[in-house]
């Protein structure tokens, strides 16, 4: 898996680095955020509803992964566990938000895409994946992301987005037919990313 | 939910027969039709190449979705995120433990931080600093100084409760009044009584990395009256 534990060369691992900062290394967990952080925070923004919703569930999973990491399983690679508990908290998330109906409007996500992501003006145009992603409603997205990035069962995203199951494969199904609209070089560039 | 999230029981003859839309065909590939319909769609949609075509599309698009999840990340960490969770892992370093292995870990590497944190909140808390009439503030009520312990600190990063100061560019004109002209952005905000004052107390990231600011502002805080109650550098 890329970035994920390395050894060798002097170079110290993901793995070693954990278990520095639960001997007591005080920079070792930083160290170690240091060389996931982008791919934290991207994991945390296309799971989250907007880039303040990912800022606040990537603080949370981070947080608890720096008081959880005694308990992390030597078999599993450092960089997915973390991947993990980002997720995780990113659905959590939107299911809190859900449960005490202070769902953000979307009003503010939606001006992020434009402003920021604005991945399509035109539907014709070629787009990477991560990019048409943001095209999407923030509910479909976060759909698909836990179905189609993560890997989880329809049960497993419907119960942790706090939804029904009929919903999760409604959304996904609105996600996938827009993308592969969206994506007009699937079938000429193969699976490039 | 709306009604096009629901399973619908759709079996219109225009449904039936090509062109098959987008949506229908994503819904029949996705498990979201009823058995019935989609046992009388699929071999029909098999038959038309264009139909054919684009549920090949749909498959191709859950592979490159796959993909993605162990790609090469194509946008960094915003500074300003960055900042903020440094800030909550110094603040969680500094936090009583929570047992025996996470004693171990941190008795060390947190009393530094937590040394000062207590310090500074004894300040704040006293006054001395921001006494408005040379004299010795009166100590504070028990509740603000539960307000302002230490927990209290580290359950503010990533809240807001700006109160008065959420009105458009009061909290950047109070900011500049106290002397933030930096664009810092609050690593968290929250509404305290503080010493018979309707104030706001803001969590910023210090001068240096990863030490933090405290600053108790009364609500009347604006560009031209800083209404400073209390600031301290934590860390």
């Amino acid at each position: 898996m890329p970035g994920d534990d390395q050894g060798g060369d002097g170079f110290v691992s993901d793995a070693e680095l954990l278990a520095a900062h639960v001997a007591g290394d005080r920079y070792a967990f930083e160290t170690l955020l240091n060389r996931h952080r982008d791919h934290l925070w991207q994991v945390a923004r296309r799971t989250s509803y907007s880039a303040e919703d990912a800022a606040d569930a990537l603080q949370d999973a981070l947080l608890s992964a720096h008081r959880r990491a005694s308990g992390f399983r030597e078999d599993a690679a450092v960089r997915s566990w973390l991947h993990s508990i980002v997720v995780n908290a990113c659905l959590d998330r939107i299911r809190r938000n859900r449960v005490r109906a202070t769902v953000p409007l979307f009003e503010d996500d939606s001006d992020d895409l434009r402003t920021t992501r604005d991945p399509i003006h035109d539907t014709e145009m070629s787009l990477d994946v991560e990019s048409a992603l943001f095209a999407l409603p923030p509910d479909q997205r976060a759909a698909i992301v836990a179905v189609d990035v993560e890997g989880y069962s329809v049960r497993e995203a419907a119960r942790r987005l706090g939804i029904p199951e009929g919903t999760v494969k409604s959304r996904c199904a609105r996600a996938r037919s827009r993308l592969a609209v969206l994506l007009v070089d699937l079938r000429n560039e193969g699976n490039r990313i | 939910m709306t009604m096009d999230e629901e399973r619908r029981p759709r079996d219109s003859a225009e449904e039936r027969r090509p062109p098959f839309s987008h949506d229908l065909l994503a819904d029949l590939h996705a498990g979201v039709l009823d058995d019935d319909l989609a046992a009388r769609l699929w071999p029909l949609v098999r038959a038309d190449p264009e139909a054919s075509d684009f549920l090949a599309r749909l498959d191709a698009t859950r592979g490159r979705l796959a993909a993605l999840r162990d790609a090469p990340p194509s946008e960094e960490m915003p500074a300003e995120v960055a900042r903020r969770i440094g800030a909550a892992l110094a603040a969680e370093r500094s936090a009583p433990a929570r047992g025996a292995a996470y004693r171990r870990w941190f008795t060390a590497a947190g009393v530094g931080l937590a040394a000062a944190v207590a310090v500074i909140l004894v300040i704040v808390v006293r006054g001395t600093a921001f006494g408005s009439d040379g004299s010795v503030p009166p100590l504070a009520s028990a509740e603000e100084a539960a307000v302002l312990e230490p927990s209290a600190l580290r359950a503010m990063i990533g809240h807001t409760g700006l109160g008065p100061l959420a009105e458009e560019g009061r909290l950047r004109e109070c900011l500049s009044a106290n002397g933030f002209d930096d664009g810092r952005v609050p690593l968290g905000s929250r509404e305290v009584r503080y010493r018979e004052h309707d104030a706001v107390l803001l969590l910023l990231s210090g001068p240096e990395s990863p030490s933090l600011t405290a600053l108790v502002v009364g609500t009347e805080c604006s560009a031209t009256d800083p209404a400073t109650l209390a600031r301290e550098e934590i860390g």
